[in-house]
């Protein structure tokens, strides 16, 4: 990818507009509040977002091209999933438009988090947050891979992430098995009770919401069979569910390592 | 009785109903048991057949007595409320193509249980998603009947079906929109696909008593609707009360239907195709052809929901899917076989 106007990368008035929560949340680590111009609605939900405080202050987009236009941005960010009609259309204006895949690891978590410091002049930042996580890594005790804990993460509809997901990596950091490896799961899919109850998980991890609201996924939680079967995740007054917050699992961040840090601690107990 | 003597039936179609009925009967019991033994998780039949029979709790036995047991009897259960209440609304407006998917009863109920879900109604009281859904399908069969007034031709049975379902889904969409849970449209995408997966003996009680009433209701109806065959002007003056019959069978599908969709979601033509495919054999009259339809749509949902298990690729395909890809082209060959009406 070339960048015609790569004179303004540094220059710490360059006005940033992202469409993702994804590159809202790097964008958030890594540019100055001055900087950028607008983030998605979605960065001001509590459950989503770890800037929530920062994004109120900052016009709020819902991906749509007319609102980026208004704010005539000098760099536009996008996930390569989402909003891609705006993307399209945006390029042909001739905006400049960088678009982040996924990430499903850390290793490519950081390739995003380099190439925006790069493109936005932040490189000492990046290399500073970088090297803390790695330092927060670092410093959590694993025990023999043998003796890892199994979990599953269990999401909405008994989704749950992979082999080759950045919640995966989470896990590894943490000395936890992912119990949906086990189960041949490549990126994420839909684990069915019966086979959790047969699998028998030491831990079970659920997405913690800060605001309550009715949601399908805790019916299948809700299912007898969990909690007669004796799993030792699932037996009722002794439950071994973890919980955490929803937002630690949207997006990669560094503050991958406050997670697992709080996950191996979690198994630990 | 005076319709007694007016018989509607071929005699050998009734002489063929006992042995219909049997083998029906033997067909759902062998899928009821046969999909006991089939899921995700590989369990040799013996093990299964021990588990039946346990009262511990190993993991097995739960696998088999709270997760493939219950999800057995919804089975059962939804897919005879949708065989006997597409036979019973078929009779009642006298067209084959009445059916609770396609003119939009279970697309209406499934917004009253999803209204009821997503404002946090059901958390509130077990009993409110099912009354949820037997609203929406009890609103939906009045607009069916407001539009029946006088018999329904089939084209305006299908585009009040599309009109009906198109609101339905416009306001499912809206209702999903206005939640607070930001996963709430990923959520429902799938259980609107219609599914028996995860769940419970909780959804047994919930569907079962609303679903035996509506049966009630709609094999109180049965005989009066033998009449109706020969037009309502015709069965009045046999001595059939219209009103009343209307009733039973509003009512009736509303319960049965209503209630399978709140726990279910939509699953889709069966209502259509069993009482299509019984109908040469056991004849077109109701008091027959209701309890049939029943036992032939428990054993289609039960081979779908089984056929279901059988993954393709990673996830098992959804129930709606299943009943979908086996009734959509029937229907697509009903329509071109009752054309000559449309025009």
């Amino acid at each position: 990818m070339v960048f015609y106007y790569s004179s303004a990368a540094g220059s710490n008035n360059m006005r940033i507009a992202s469409l993702n929560l994804c590159t809202d949340s790097m964008l958030f680590e890594l540019a100055e509040p001055s900087q950028i111009v607008s983030v998605t609605a979605l960065s001001q939900d509590e459950a989503l977002s770890h800037h929530v405080e920062l994004a109120l202050t900052i016009p709020a987009n819902r991906g749509l091209a007319e609102e980026v236009i208004a704010l005539a941005p000098d760099l536009v960010l996008t996930g390569s999933y989402t909003s891609t009609g705006t993307t399209a259309l945006l390029k042909r204006l001739g905006y400049r438009v960088m678009t982040f895949q996924p990430a499903t690891n850390l290793s490519e978590f950081r390739t995003s988090f380099v190439r925006l410091a790069a493109a936005i002049g932040a490189q000492n930042k990046a290399d500073q947050l970088l090297r803390e996580m790695d330092l927060a890594i670092a410093s959590i005790v694993r025990r023999d891979r043998a003796l890892w804990p199994r979990a599953i993460i269990y999401r909405p509809n008994g989704y749950s992430p992979g082999q080759r997901s950045l919640a995966n990596e989470m896990l590894t950091i943490a000395g936890i098995a992912n119990l949906a490896t086990e189960f041949n799961i490549e990126y994420g899919g839909f684990v069915p009770i019966e086979r959790l109850v047969v699998a028998n998980p030491d831990f079970v991890i659920l997405a913690d919401r800060t605001k309550r609201f009715p949601a399908l996924a805790d019916m299948v939680l809700a299912h007898p069979a969990l909690r007669s079967s004796g799993a030792p995740a699932f037996v009722k007054g002794r439950s071994r569910s973890i919980k955490l917050s929803e937002k630690y699992w949207a997006c990669g961040g560094t503050f991958i390592a406050a997670a697992a840090t709080h996950l191996a601690a979690s198994v630990a107990k | 009785m005076p319709i007694d003597a007016i018989s509607i039936a071929p005699a050998s179609a009734r002489n063929g109903s006992g042995t219909v009925a049997a083998g029906l009967l033997l067909v759902t019991v062998a899928l009821f048991f046969g999909s006991l033994f089939v899921g995700p998780v590989p369990i040799a039949a013996d093990d299964v057949w021990s588990a039946i029979f346990a009262t511990d709790r190993s993991a097995i036995s739960t696998v088999i007595h709270e997760i493939r047991l219950p999800r057995s009897i919804l089975a059962l259960v939804i897919g005879a409320s949708l065989g006997i209440s597409g036979a019973a609304l078929q009779a009642l407006v006298r067209n084959p193509l009445a059916e609770p998917g396609i003119i939009g009863v279970s697309a209406l109920s499934a917004l009253g249980a999803v209204t009821v879900f997503y404002t946090g109604m059901a958390n509130a009281h077990s009993l409110a998603l099912p009354i949820g859904g037997i609203s929406g399908a009890l609103v939906s069969v009045i607009i069916l009947l407001a539009l029946a007034g006088r018999g329904l031709s089939t084209l305006t049975l299908i585009l009040a079906g599309v009109a009906i379902n198109s609101l339905g889904g416009a306001l499912t969409a809206l209702v999903l929109n206005l939640s607070p849970n930001p996963f709430a449209a990923y959520e429902i995408f799938f259980w609107l696909m219609g599914s028996l997966a995860n769940r419970s003996f909780e959804h047994v009680w919930v569907v079962l008593p609303f679903s035996l009433i509506g049966w009630v209701l709609l094999f109180r109806a049965a005989h009066a609707l033998d009449a109706f065959v020969l037009g309502e002007e015709v069965a009045s003056s046999l001595g059939v009360n219209i009103r009343r019959t209307r009733w039973l069978v509003v009512l009736g599908s509303a319960l049965s239907v209503g209630a399978g969709v709140a726990v279910a979601g939509i699953i889709g033509f069966v209502g259509l195709v069993v009482p299509h495919l019984l109908r040469p054999v056991v004849g077109h009259r109701p008091v027959v052809l209701l309890p049939l339809s029943g036992l032939g749509g428990a054993s289609l949902t039960l081979a779908a929901d089984l056929g279901s298990r059988f993954a393709v690729g990673h996830t098992e395909l959804m129930l709606g899917v299943v009943t979908a890809l086996i009734g959509a082209p029937f229907f697509l060959y009903l329509v071109l076989k009752t054309r000559s009406q449309l025009i």
